[in-house]
């Protein structure tokens, strides 16, 4: 157990605590004759154990006030869960809605669906780590992975605000996946791309991209929020010249990520409500035993302290009831 | 009998301590959104670190921001955002500052200039757009510190500034402040850094990389533009060359955005400095914060205990 104090100068009253043993609770009577005191052990040790509560009264009264507490520690637990890395695209296209338009006052933009659904899942999710990173024509880096349930909404709460420029996956994804540079591998661990367009990707992107998620073996999930009579991932096309990535880079992007060895699932999103079902197959998917840290927050022991001082106190109110009154 | 009654009060106050839940007491608490320029003029090397080394604009304002967080009172809230251009692009909304203080530090340290989504950089817009942003629901009740140099690129055209009292409401009181501008940079003029394409650099802008005047619209007054010509040199024929290439704190410029923002300006000097500039009773807000009594309860119980056994007693009671 490691202790430590708030305000350690505090102990310096410490020597206070011996005034009892310069100084008695109880009245001087005089007497005739000192031959009437019987001085036995018995009193003796009395007056030694009445001095001693006091003076531990005044010691643990003195360490309370110092702030005594037990410093953050962390435990190692078992569960399940994930190290989830939200890849979130802040394009343009994001603030419209499903049937890309304008949302007027009762329908809701894309990124304002995804928000609410993304936080929901959060908080369904005690032990996962969380991360976000951002993308439009540039990765930005939002926060990293962390429990902190309060931060992780913040960062998902960017969702409300305009989109900036154009659709950049690959740099997103890189973002995404340099999270998981320094962690340490256990449970599930995941990036879901959350975005409502796709950009193609030249060799070199695809070189990294493929490296890296082999090396950090993170499964995708590729939330696709589809634009009503937009081009889907699994669209079809209607003659073999466009069949290009210029044309169909939703349907490419796809391919490409199939080609990964990690697990990819891609959910094509067009209503708020099929949002909902892929963040439900996620939750059940990836629950692989997690090790993770638990923090113990710093505990007071104040309380402790002030509970032993008040015993002795009340020891000594018994005793000085006691006493003789002249 | 004095002495049994102190014994007593002193019991019951230790009771007192070790059972008094925290109660909700009033402190000062701040709410911000931090707005971080990552123009190219940012990059400029004008600040020294505490060794004598230079460093960026953007270098300084990063440590200045993680200063100012770590001072504000635990409670109090800060946000990320960062403009290029005209456009902002929030991070996060407000984060507790002592709970989530590593998440902060690790975004504050990657925030850099190659996030940047568009080269341009336009000020004022950006201003009146970061001013429009924090309309937005999560961002309610939060004030703004927008730091910057100031440095528009290319050159604006004043006939085209934003008006910022678009951006007024009606129940907005009369002392009312939107936040702080943060001026970083120096007073003197700067090479800005240039960089390829994979972000290494290359040396420095120089005079012909640059538009040293507006040529956005049309002028104020076509009588003063020298060699004017309606339909082919509405800007004038002459070559000009300015030191737009350069860089320096616009600390005029940004004084009279902030007077038209309802905001205060503050020069970031050193992080202290700033830091105090925060903790302005004007941005401050009341929160209620549930706070611990019982040390002070404890406090007098000692005190009633030393009564006790005080040494200057009078040795015989009569």
């Amino acid at each position: 157990m490691n202790l430590a104090f708030h305000l350690p100068w505090l102990l310096l009253l410490l020597p206070l605590s011996l005034l009892p043993f310069f100084s008695s609770l109880f009245d001087r009577h005089a007497t005739p004759s000192r031959q009437l005191i019987k001085l036995n052990p018995l009193t003796i040790w009395l007056n030694r154990l009445i001095k001693l509560a006091a003076s531990l009264a005044i010691a643990s009264v003195i360490i309370g006030l110092a702030g005594l507490h037990s410093l953050e520690q962390t435990v190692t637990r078992t569960g399940q869960g994930a190290h989830i890395v939200f890849v979130l695209d802040r394009s343009a296209s994001m603030n419209e809605t499903f049937g890309g338009q304008t949302p007027d006052e009762n329908e809701q933009s894309k990124a304002q669906a995804a928000r609410r659904l993304l936080s929901e899942f959060v908080n369904r999710r005690p032990h996962d780590l969380f991360g976000v990173a951002g993308f439009s024509t540039q990765p930005f880096y939002i926060s990293p992975l962390t429990e902190h349930k309060s931060a992780i909404q913040a960062a998902i709460n960017s969702l409300e605000t305009p989109g900036l420029a154009f659709t950049n996956v690959a740099k997103g994804l890189g973002m995404g996946l340099s999270y998981f540079k320094d962690q340490p591998h256990t449970g599930s661990r995941v990036v879901v791309l959350v975005s409502d367009g796709a950009a193609t990707l030249d060799h070199r992107a695809q070189k990294t991209l493929r490296e890296w998620f082999e090396r950090y073996r993170v499964s995708l999930y590729w939330f696709f929020l589809r634009t009503e009579n937009g081009q889907g991932i699994f669209s079809e096309p209607k003659s073999h010249r466009d069949d290009n990535p210029k044309v169909m880079p939703e349907r490419h992007l796809h391919k490409f990520f199939n080609t990964l060895s990690v697990p990819y699932h891609a959910y094509e999103v067009d209503t708020a409500e099929s949002l909902q079902a892929a963040i439900a197959e996620l939750d059940e998917l990836e629950s692989l035993p997690l090790i993770y840290q638990e923090k113990l927050p710093k505990q007071s022991l104040s309380a402790w302290c002030y509970g032993l001082a008040l015993f002795f106190v009340l020891l000594l109110v018994a005793v000085k009831f006691l006493e003789k009154r002249s | 009998m004095k002495r049994l009654y102190a014994l007593i009060a002193s019991a019951i106050l230790l009771l007192i301590a070790i059972v008094l839940p925290p109660l909700p007491f009033t402190v000062k608490s701040y709410d911000y959104v931090f707005v971080l320029d990552i123009t190219r003029s940012m990059n400029v090397q004008d600040y020294s670190d505490k060794h004598g080394g230079a460093i960026s604009r953007l270098e300084k304002a990063k440590a200045a921001m993680l200063h100012a967080a770590r001072s504000l009172p635990c409670g109090s809230k800060v946000g990320l955002a960062v403009f290029t251009e005209r456009v902002p692009a929030l991070l996060y909304s407000p984060i507790e500052v002592c709970n989530d203080y590593p998440i902060l530090e690790a975004s504050i340290h990657a925030l850099d200039w190659r996030m940047a989504w568009v080269a341009d950089s336009n000020i004022g817009q950006a201003l009146y757009n970061t001013r429009e942003l924090m309309m937005n629901d999560v961002l309610t009740g939060s004030k703004l510190v927008f730091l910057t140099d100031g440095h528009e690129a290319p050159p604006i055209n004043p006939r085209y500034a934003p008006d910022f009292s678009y951006l007024d409401t009606e129940d907005q009181k009369e002392d009312w402040k939107a936040g702080i501008i943060i001026g970083v940079g120096e007073l003197g003029l700067s090479k800005i850094p240039k960089f390829d394409e994979d972000g290494v650099q290359i040396g420095f802008y120089t005079a012909e990389d640059v538009p040293h005047a507006s040529r956005f619209g049309l002028p104020a007054d076509p009588s003063k533009v020298e060699g004017y010509i309606p339909r082919n040199g509405p800007w004038g024929t002459a070559k000009v060359v300015g030191t737009e290439h350069l860089s320096s704190l616009k600390q005029d410029y940004l004084m009279e955005l902030a007077k038209q923002n309802h905001m205060l300006y503050h020069h970031l000097e050193n992080n202290a400095d700033m830091a105090r500039s925060l903790q302005n009773v004007d941005f401050a807000y009341q929160a209620k914060q549930p706070t611990h009594f019982n040390n002070i309860a404890a406090a007098l119980a000692l005190l009633l205990l030393l009564y006790c056994y005080q040494p200057f007693r009078k040795k015989w009671s009569i």
